[in-house]
């Protein structure tokens, strides 16, 4: 499989997704719902991960619909499904079958 | 007109995220800063507030306070593994706070009445020990939500003298630990409000482009 400009987005996004649901439905509940301290050092990489992977999926993003001349609107969209749970998991099969692989 | 509009936008959108980034960045800073050592006294309720939030400027400040022991616990493995002693207070505003007392002797201390100065401290994160008996994992007022219905100070008070004195070892002033929170996570917010600031920028340019190539 080449590391292209899709797939590179394609990884990224799957990344990306994986690290939004451990956020959404591991840490947050473990900060906000639990208040145990210790299980809250215990998953503060989740966090720590996804800032740092985030930024890296928001570049491919960019790097994947500037080069298909996307409206600016529709980029948008794409760098914000990072952010949340199965939204870049949900881009990546859209833009696999738009551009196919 | 359009093009004004669009410019204006994407500076009011760079703008709030490079203050986000800036105040991330703030937080960063405030955690790597080590608790500095004032000998002025002043009264806890000018410093800190129960169930507020704790302000970095607080740490390590001198305070006086009154109140009433109204439980006593070890907190064991500190500082070489010593054991200290702590005393729930409930303090004139009715709410309670931690006191560490000093290095836990072989008396029993009595619940009582105490005048109080003492260091501001950051409650401590890690467990060193466990929850059991009158035994605490590590000094930290979270651990009593469920123990008592006083609003409690997050902050503990390292005392540096009691009235009436209880005889205990003082503790030396040591920065044992620094504002709650991680330094790697706040640089990484960083980074992303810096890189939605360099996008928005950019996705202005690219709209600026597409407009002119399809009007």
């Amino acid at each position: 499989m080449k590391f292209d400009l899709l797939n590179r987005f394609r990884l990224m996004a799957i990344v990306a997704g994986i690290m939004s649901l451990l956020l959404w439905f591991v840490y947050m509940p473990v900060k906000y719902l639990l208040h145990d301290e210790s299980l809250h050092q215990a998953t503060i990489w989740i966090p720590m991960v996804h800032g740092y992977l985030y930024p890296i999926y928001v570049l491919f993003a960019i790097q994947l619909s500037v080069s298909k001349r996307w409206k600016t609107l529709n980029i948008l969209g794409l760098i914000l499904a990072g952010t949340l749970p199965v939204a870049s998991i949900w881009a990546e099969r859209y833009v696999v079958r738009k551009y196919g692989n | 007109m359009k093009k004004f509009w669009q410019w204006l936008a994407t500076a009011l959108l760079v703008a709030v995220f490079l203050s986000l980034a800036n105040w991330q960045w703030n937080r960063a800073v405030e955690i790597k800063r080590p608790i500095a050592q004032d000998q002025s006294v002043s009264p806890i309720d000018s410093l800190i507030s129960p169930n507020g939030s704790i302000e970095p400027s607080a740490l390590g400040q001198k305070v006086s306070l009154e109140g009433e022991y109204i439980s006593n616990w070890v907190a064991p493995h500190q500082d070489g593994n010593k054991s200290w002693a702590v005393g729930l207070l409930k303090t004139r505003d009715n709410a309670a706070i931690l006191v560490v007392r000093g290095v836990k002797g072989a008396n029993e201390l009595a619940l009582s009445e105490s005048k109080i100065v003492g260091y501001v401290m950051p409650p401590q994160s890690e467990d060193v020990a466990d929850n059991s008996g009158n035994q605490l994992s590590r000094v930290d007022s979270s651990l009593f939500v469920s123990k008592t219905d006083l609003p409690l100070y997050a902050p503990y008070i390292q005392v540096t003298s009691e009235d009436p004195a209880t005889g205990l070892e003082a503790l030396p002033f040591k920065v044992s630990s620094k504002v709650p929170g991680f330094y790697w996570q706040h640089i990484s917010y960083v980074v992303i409000w810096f890189l939605f600031a360099l996008t928005a920028i950019y996705l202005m340019i690219y709209q600026r482009r597409l407009d002119k190539v399809e009007p």
